[in-house]
């Protein structure tokens, strides 16, 4: 099985600020960030303390239901070993739950928010509801990321 | 190394062997460095050598080094010295071993009494230890009168008669019975009846009864041979009896008495070196006597003293005995004292309690092996492990143990009882007093552990209000199966997390672990790999399998929050928000981290703090322990403490100085508010000095002036300490534990570092104790802030001694008023529950006091235990009439209506069945119908949350987690609406409170059920179910089917107490209450007592109350405007002519038609230029009572000239004459006159010499009793402008504002007959008013009211049912009962 099955979502996006309500924590960040392709827009929480981020650094983002490579659910549980993962690819990955999709504006052009916490660590993904059909709630992801 | 000691090149010795022992007068003087002889301790300014301060005892001086080891002060440990007494001296605390050695053995020879042929010192021999085996010997020698044996040394024995007897080698001589009287020992002689008592006297010469000196008790203990001291329990070697008595005494060195320098010249000594100096004056007193050959009466004389003074230098405790004392009076402290007592150096410890209380535990097949065993440690078990101490046999016989030694007797058998001592797991009641609550008793499941305090949990102490400063705690063993059953069933820990006081959790997570969990669950809290595996090692459940690292790469990270999400269970869902949290902050993903977000166990999102963690309603505890049990919350508060506090070991916290220093602009910031403000008071001064301050309504103006500047500091404090706060940072640690909630607030910091503030005595500021002014240190008449008690300094920086003495002043105060409080609130909570602690809830659901009178039909009116209740949301009370349409109505009218939430079918029956639609409206019609009683009835203050059975949101959003209901559009339910309409209806007749098909019954169970249902057809409204929750099938039945299961778990059970947990729920909070609150903080000028003063008038149903009140409604045409209320007040207000008067004069002033007043020499002639009425000027009296009135408060009161004219001639008729000026005059003046009506002309000069004084008195008679307008007793009225929010159709609560009154002085019945009054409003605070007044009715909510006021006053809640009961207990019998000692 091919990556592109793991992967539910994947675009670019270019950091436009960090901590856009101010700084409030030392080791996090918050970056605010919009895609290329998708016109997605993104805050996300980046322990920035072992991956720093800065604006308009440029990476890719996926998003993945398991870091299996042959597609087996993930088992929610820590695995040690040097197996080969879709995260070999990646340079910061964290574990988190979908807890909310929500959908907001009128009946043309309704954008779906989706809420991710990775243990604390937020995501809030806006876009097209066509790009979030796929996810459902309290699913377990990963989020994967790459700088460019 | 450590540099507290210094360097030794001693090697390290280890310590083998602790001996205890008795010193010996030689041991005594070998280890002294110096034989004390003086009592003074100084001489001409220098320690006095062979003085008590003797410089070879160690240096007392910084300055100089020890002239016995030559080290300086802080290396000596001081050295010994020693007292050569007179005579020998009793030792206090040896004085009962002395008399039991003293018994044993023969008062002439020193030989143990007892034969040692005999049976009982034989068994005495075989014990080995020694205090057990004296005991017995004691017990052996007792009853003998003779030192019996052979006379081969003795030969002298007196007694001829003396039968030949064996070696014992007694002397044969009578031994006296022995006692101690106080420090004296006695020796009495029986007087000996002989079988040839003819011509024998006595033996001796000697008294019957005669004292013993210590000197003759010490020849004969040391006469005792090493042999027998062996016997009697005491290693000759480290213990020779005779050591018991003092002949030298130790002199302890300087350091265990230190001396308080208190100027540079003088020294105060401690207690033990008065005592010391005492003795060696006495000691030497008696020395001379002794040297100079006094009478012996005069030496036992000062022996005695030196005797109690020795004894007192021990134990100024004795019985019996008076106390030693400074020459203030203070008995002084003795060596004992400083050793014992809860302010000693070792605690009142309760020996080793597992092995002291027993259980009585029933001999069964399944027990009887373990049993055996325990019978066989018997009372003292071996270490690490329990015995028992007595066997019961089935026919009731009691074996001790302790005296059982065959091992036959150890046997068991089936049905025997075996009283074991307390194992692992037993259950025992704990209590700490006092007992306000049920929970001050609870029940525990124990583990026994080595030393000697009882150990609790943390989270355990805020319901029994415990520390662990020395309190004490009481433990009980329940002794039957059913007792044990109780406490397991009712009394538990985790049964009483819940309580039924406010419905809500009494135990949170407190202290240290309340710190860690705001810290681990910070959003940048990261755990290693290493630390995350510890902290799963703390964790109960743990099966092996680490849970996922939230971040994976770089490197494995695990987040706080992750741990909670192992000890969650997986039933919760909640929404919070942090006690930080501003409504500022929107939305899902908040930037601070503030929105506390727990789905299925999982902590998605947010901090925790106290309001999550802690006991408020709501919060993680209370939904634990409501949905999943009260086992699975004691888990959780268990598990957090363990793992986070692990967690915070590796993660050290600590505070210092450091956090509460501001920086340099904060400080100066701080400095500028307190300086404005001091400014500002400044200014009121002048104001005030120059009668310019405006006077506020009801207040004098130094009132308005002493409000206006306590309102300036009180802002500058508050405004100080928020830029202080503001000022620290994230990192501050004293900021952590204030926003953890686990100790410290805002005050704590703006004392700390911004400025301590106003001190209060009686509620003011201090007041002037010396002649105007506060302190010397100020000049007269200082009103300013300083001079009043304010403390500009913080904590910090210091406070000036002046500020320091008001500081002292207002904190005195404190403390007297809580030991007042104690008492105070005790015989309250006594009283309370004297009178309710019968009360029950009966088998017919009625609440019944043990007479069988009938308190209430239904307890609370619902039926409800308060435990399961909850606050919750009526959402259709507020709505707006379009928002209730949107969330309730289908709008199938509508012809294009199609609804993305309903399936197609379904939208199709809307439309086109018509009996379908018919339901609906119907539905609608109803809620509409709720809707109006809600808001016209039953919540008419437009109050929308409420505490009521079965929390309906939460239940639905369980069910929305565990089926997996997606929001999203086009997720449709498969419900037909006419289903959800269906199973609500059906699932509320299932609801029954009252059960029973005749009229009474279903009448009581609409009404108890009343409220419920409205929350119930509100929240599960058809559309809503389909809209807004979009429950599936699944879904929705589940929701019915847990409704159903919860609200009749929520019935209060039959049997339950109620009456003792109403007190206690009332009582207690009392007790947390602080006795003077003074005032309104507001700015209302009415002041009413509150806080225990008042609690007791309304307890009491007191008479005379100490802020009698009315609050005055009135009419809307009235109440519009302040004008028109003013007209009101005015019609109220009680006014006299003298709140209108400035002056009143007497003259003389012979000529009516004229004045010899230059003033009103104009009106007057004006006046008679053209009379309102003619009289004879003959008639009116030379004499003139001239009054003038304010204008002001004329004008105020609404008073003209010719109102009060008219009422004095009303008042007087044609015995007075007045007359007046014009109301636009520059004064306002009266003159009256009195009429004498046959006067005969020519005896003027006598009448008017008696007019004067008549007019005097006519003159005060007319001030207070003319009363010129108003109703008597209302003192003062005050207007006040009140927000009124009444229900609405369409706009759901409409808040309007409305004037109203509020009064000084009660008279409800004559202001209600007022026609401007809404009567129906309008209520009194003084409930015996409003049962004469009103009624019984009207009194109990009344009395329900002002219960509500006291209590909610100080931030406290009480749920309605206990105060309910309360009401309903003074009030059922027809008429008010006050709760008094009458009721025991």
């Amino acid at each position: 099985m091919s990556s592109s099955n793991i992967i539910m979502f994947e675009d670019i996006f270019v950091v436009d600020k960090l901590d856009p309500d101010g700084k409030k924590f030392d080791k996090v960040t918050r970056i605010e960030a919009h895609s290329q392709n998708c016109d997605m827009f993104m805050h996300l929480d980046v322990n920035t303390d072992v991956y720093p981020m800065f604006v308009n650094d440029k990476f890719t983002m996926a998003l993945a239901h398991t870091l299996n490579l042959d597609g087996t659910p993930d088992t929610g549980y820590y695995t040690q070993g040097g197996r080969k993962t879709l995260a070999d690819k990646y340079e910061y990955v964290m574990h988190g739950k979908l807890y909310q999709i929500q959908e907001e504006g009128s009946r043309r052009a309704t954008r779906t928010e989706m809420v991710i916490t990775f243990g604390g660590l937020l995501m809030l993904l806006k876009g097209d509801p066509s790009y979030v059909s796929q996810f459902e709630l309290d699913q377990r992801l990963f989020c994967l990321i790459r700088k460019l | 190394m450590d540099t507290r000691f210094p360097y030794s090149p001693a090697e390290v010795a280890k310590v083998r062997m602790v001996q205890f022992g008795i010193l010996s007068p030689d041991e005594i003087r070998q280890m002294s460095v110096i034989q004390i002889e003086h009592s003074e301790t100084t001489e001409r300014g220098k320690p006095k050598p062979g003085g008590l301060s003797d410089p070879r005892l160690g240096t007392i001086d910084r300055k100089m080094k020890c002239e016995t080891c030559t080290a300086n002060m802080a290396e000596c440990p001081g050295h010994f010295g020693h007292l050569e007494l007179a005579k020998p001296m009793f030792h206090i605390g040896f004085m009962k071993t002395v008399l039991s050695i003293m018994r044993c053995v023969c008062f002439n020879c020193s030989k143990i009494l007892a034969d040692e042929e005999d049976h009982k010192f034989k068994q005495a021999l075989k014990i080995k230890n020694p205090k057990s085996r004296l005991k017995k010997i004691l017990d052996a020698c007792k009853n003998k009168t003779k030192c019996e044996g052979g006379d081969e040394i003795d030969v002298q024995g007196q007694d001829n008669e003396e039968p030949v007897k064996k070696s014992r080698g007694g002397c044969g001589a009578q031994q006296p019975k022995l006692t101690i009287e106080g420090m004296k020992m006695i020796a009495e002689y029986k007087v000996q009846r002989k079988k040839s008592d003819d011509q024998e006297q006595l033996p001796e010469p000697v008294e019957r009864k005669q004292t013993l000196t210590a000197e003759r008790v010490l020849s004969v203990l040391k006469r005792i041979s090493d042999e027998d001291c062996q016997l009697l329990g005491l290693d000759p070697k480290y213990a020779r009896p005779d050591w018991m008595i003092l002949q030298v005494l130790p002199i302890p060195p300087p350091p265990v008495r230190p001396s308080v320098m208190m100027d540079t010249s003088s020294r105060s000594e401690d207690d033990l070196t008065h005592q010391l100096a005492m003795i060696i004056r006495h000691n030497e007193n008696l020395r001379r006597q002794e040297r100079s050959g006094a009478p012996a009466h005069i030496i036992s004389e000062f022996a005695q003293l030196l005797q109690f003074h020795v004894a007192t230098y021990f134990d100024n405790e004795l019985p019996g005995q008076p106390r030693a004392t400074q020459r203030s009076g203070r008995p002084i402290k003795s060596i004992c004292s400083r050793l014992k007592a809860k302010e000693g150096r070792i605690r009142g410890v309760p020996w080793s309690i597992a092995l002291n209380l027993t259980y009585p535990e029933t001999v069964t097949p399944y027990n009887i092996e373990r049993l055996k065993e325990l019978v066989e440690y018997g009372p003292h078990p071996p270490p690490g492990k329990t015995g028992a101490k007595y066997i019961i046999r089935d026919d009731g016989q009691r074996l001790d143990l302790r005296y059982l030694k065959k091992s036959s007797d150890h046997h068991l058998e089936l049905g025997y009882k075996v009283e074991r001592h307390l194992n692992d797991g037993d259950f025992v009641l704990f209590n700490r007093q006092p007992s306000l609550h049920k929970m001050s008793i609870m029940g525990h499941r124990i583990k026994i552990m080595p030393y000697s305090t009882f150990r609790l949990n943390l989270s355990v102490t805020s319901p029994y209000n415990a520390d662990f400063d020395g309190d004490e705690m009481n433990m009980h063993v329940p002794q039957s199966f059913e007792t044990r059953a109780e406490v397991l069933e009712l009394m538990m820990v985790p049964k009483c997390i819940v309580s039924p006081q406010s419905n809500r959790p009494v135990m949170g997570i407190v202290q240290d672990t309340l710190l860690g969990c705001r810290k681990i669950t910070k959003r940048d809290t990261f755990i290693e790999k290493d630390v995350f595996m510890n902290i799963l090692m703390w964790w109960e459940d743990f099966d092996g399998k680490v849970p996922a690292p939230t971040i994976v790469k770089p490197r494995p990270l695990w987040t706080g929050k992750q741990v909670f999400n192992l000890i969650i269970p997986k039933q919760i869902n909640l929404i919070r928000t942090a006690a930080w949290h501003m409504d500022s902050e929107r939305g899902m993903i908040t930037p601070g981290d503030t929105l506390v977000r727990i789905e299925k166990g999982e902590l998605l999102s947010g901090t925790l703090c106290k309001k999550t963690l802690g006991t408020s309603s709501g919060s993680l505890i209370h939904v634990i322990w409501e949905e999943v049990g009260p086992d699975a919350a004691r888990k959780f508060l268990g598990h957090t403490q363990w793992l986070v506090n692990y967690w915070l070991l590796q993660n050290a916290f600590s505070i210092g100085i450091g956090d509460t220093i501001a920086d340099a602009s904060t400080m100066e910031k701080i400095n500028e508010t307190i300086s404005n403000a001091k400014n500002e008071v400044k200014d009121l001064i002048r104001k005030a000095q120059n009668k310019e301050l405006e006077a506020e309504p009801g207040r004098t103006m130094m009132e308005s002036f002493e409000n206006r500047v306590n309102q300036v500091l009180n802002k500058a404090r508050d405004d100080a300490g928020s830029s202080a706060q503001k000022s620290l940072s994230e990192s501050n640690n004293l900021k952590a534990m204030v926003t953890a909630g686990s100790k410290g607030s805002f005050i704590n910091i703006s004392q700390m570092t911004a400025c301590v503030g106003q001190q209060n005595v009686e509620g003011k500021r201090i007041p002037y104790g010396f002649i105007d002014r506060t302190l010397p240190h100020f000049t007269k008449d200082d009103y300013g802030p300083e001079s009043r008690g304010f403390v500009e300094n913080s904590y910090l920086r210091g406070l000036t001694p002046q500020e320091f003495f008001f500081h002292a002043m207002g904190g005195r105060e404190g403390l007297i008023d809580t030991a007042v409080k104690t008492s105070e609130t005790g015989y309250i909570q006594r009283r309370l529950v004297k009178a309710m602690e019968d009360i029950m809830v009966k088998y017919d659901g009625t609440v019944r006091n043990s007479l069988g009178d009938v308190i209430q039909f239904l307890y609370g009116e619902d039926g409800m235990d308060s435990v399961w209740i909850e606050s919750q949301k009526l959402d259709s009370l507020k709505m707006k009439k379009a928002e209730f349409d949107r969330v309730f109505r289908y709008e199938f009218d509508d012809e294009d209506w199609n609804p993305t939430y309903m399936m197609t079918d379904h939208v199709e029956d809307l439309r086109n069945i018509r009996e379908l639609r018919d339901v609906f409206d119907a539905e609608v019609q109803k809620l509409e119908a709720d809707r109006y009683q809600l808001g016209t009835e039953i919540a008419t203050t437009g109050d929308n949350t409420w505490p009521m059975p079965v929390n309906l949101k939460r239940l639905i959003w369980n069910a929305q987690k565990t089926f997996k209901i997606d929001t999203r559009i086009g997720r449709v339910s498969d419900i037909h609406p006419m289903e959800a309409v269906e199973a609500v209806d059906k699932l509320q007749e299932r609801l029954k409170v009252v059960p029973g098909e005749d009229l009474l019954s279903v009448e009581a169970q609409k009404n108890a059920t009343l409220f419920f249902g409205i929350l119930l057809r509100s929240t599960l409204a058809s559309k809503r179910v389909l809209q807004e929750y979009r429950l599936s099938r699944e879904a929705f039945d589940w929701v019915i089917g847990e409704i159903e299961s919860r609200f009749l778990q929520s019935l209060v059970a039959p049997g339950e107490m109620i009456g003792c947990v109403a007190a206690q729920s009332i009582g207690e909070p009392a007790t947390q209450m602080t006795l003077n609150t003074f005032h309104y903080a507001g700015v209302s000028a009415k002041n009413v007592t509150l806080g225990v003063p008042r609690l007791r008038e309304i307890i009491n149903v007191a008479k005379k109350i100490k802020t009698p009140s009315l609050s005055v409604y009135l009419k809307p045409e009235f109440n519009k405007t302040k004008e028109k209320a003013k007209n009101v007040q005015c019609a109220l207000e009680y006014t006299t002519l003298r709140s209108v008067t400035q002056a009143t004069e007497v003259w003389y002033d012979p000529d009516p038609m004229s004045t010899i007043i230059e003033e009103d020499a104009d009106f007057v002639k004006s006046y008679y230029e053209m009379p309102d009425e003619e009289v004879a000027p003959e008639k009116i009296s030379p004499w003139l009572l001239r009054i003038e009135l304010n204008r002001e408060m004329m004008i105020d009161k609404k008073l003209n000239m010719a109102d009060i004219a008219e009422k004095i001639n009303h008042e007087f008729d044609d015995d007075l004459t007045c007359i007046f000026n014009d109301d636009n005059a520059e004064k306002l003046i009266l003159r009256i006159r009195i009429m004498n009506d046959e006067a005969p002309k020519g005896e003027l000069n006598d009448e008017s010499a008696e007019d004067d004084v008549f007019l005097k008195k006519i003159e005060s008679n007319m001030l207070t009793e003319m009363a010129l307008r108003g109703i008597p007793d209302i003192n003062k009225v005050f207007i006040k402008n009140a927000k009124v929010s009444s229900f609405d159709e369409s706009e759901g609560f409409k808040t309007t504002e409305e004037w109203m009154l509020d009064t000084e002085g009660v008279n409800l019945l004559a202001v209600m007959c007022n026609e401007n009054v809404d009567a129906r409003k309008t209520t009194s605070n003084h409930l015996i008013e409003v049962i004469e007044v009103i009624g019984i009715e009207a009194v109990r909510r009344s009395l329900l009211d002002e219960l509500r006021v006291v209590i909610s006053f100080d931030g406290s809640y009480v749920n309605y049912r206990h105060l309910a009961i309360l009401c309903d207990t003074m009030t059922y019998r027809g008429h008010l009962m006050a709760i008094t000692a009458s009721w025991y």
